[in-house]
């Protein structure tokens, strides 16, 4: 048991023994860390696409862009009304976060 | 058949009872030669039968189901409101489909956005924008749903 702690103690030493790595060392590093991020949202997607309705979820990623055309476009005929521009740039923003949402499970038509 | 009766089915079938066929058979008859006569432009003999279904409906007594027909049948009716250059009348109709009761679903949009073109057509662009925007947030909150987001 003594032989354990003392192996275990020592890996922990090891893993947290401060290192001065080269510049090439820091940017290989991070390259591999990007990949690795960029295939670890990869496969999220690809989990969370085997379970999307993409026909549903493009038809209402549709749906909130559509109604955000509406509110500009109502906002648009009249300038009169002051409230309107900021609802215009709050539906649009929501339906360009919503298609990329949808984007990045689905293949919309 | 049509998109009413497998409504009607899937509200039946989600009920504790099973559905009363008679009934379901009847509103969909009438839901069908509604949609027939809109394709046509007929639009007085499709008020007609929208009228008609609704009487039907209003007898539903699970009231989940009652809801959710009421509410589609409204929205048809505030449609074809519009159509007939009746917009005050649409408005009418879209607050007696969201006096049901308003829910994060898309009956509750449908009303919503039926009630903001007709406040559109009677001038009434901020009333027409509110809601608009409230059926934006329901289609925004069902989308979360599906892509199954927190």
């Amino acid at each position: 048991m003594k032989h354990c702690w003392a192996a275990l103690l020592a890996v922990c030493a090891c893993a947290t023994q401060p290192m001065s790595p080269s510049a090439g060392d820091v940017t290989e590093s991070a390259r591999w860390e990007e990949q690795a991020r960029r295939l670890d949202q990869e496969l999220r997607s690809l989990a969370l696409a085997a379970h999307v309705d993409c026909k549903q979820v493009c038809s209402l990623a549709a749906a909130i862009c559509d109604l955000a055309d509406r509110i500009c476009l109502a906002a648009a005929r009249h300038p009169e009304a002051a409230e309107l521009p900021a609802s215009c740039r709050d539906a649009k923003e929501r339906c360009q976060s919503g298609r990329q949402r949808v984007d990045r499970v689905c293949r919309c038509s | 058949m049509r998109r009413w009766l497998a409504l009607a089915l899937l509200c039946g079938c989600a009920a504790s009872e099973p559905p009363a066929s008679s009934w379901i058979m009847q509103a969909s008859a009438l839901s069908d030669r509604a949609d027939d006569a809109l394709n046509r432009r007929d639009l007085a003999f499709a008020q007609q039968e929208l009228e008609q279904m609704l009487l039907l409906v209003e007898k539903t007594p699970d009231v989940a189901e009652r809801r959710t027909l009421l509410e589609d049948t409204y929205y048809r009716l505030a449609r074809v409101e519009l159509l007939r250059g009746r917009p005050t009348d649409a408005v009418a109709a879209a607050n007696e489909g969201l006096k049901m009761g308003r829910e994060r679903d898309l009956f509750t949009a449908n009303l919503l956005i039926a009630r903001g073109g007709a406040y559109e057509a009677l001038g009434q662009a901020s009333a027409a924008v509110a809601d608009y925007h409230d059926a934006l947030l329901v289609n925004e909150g069902l989308l979360r749903q599906a892509l199954g987001e927190p």
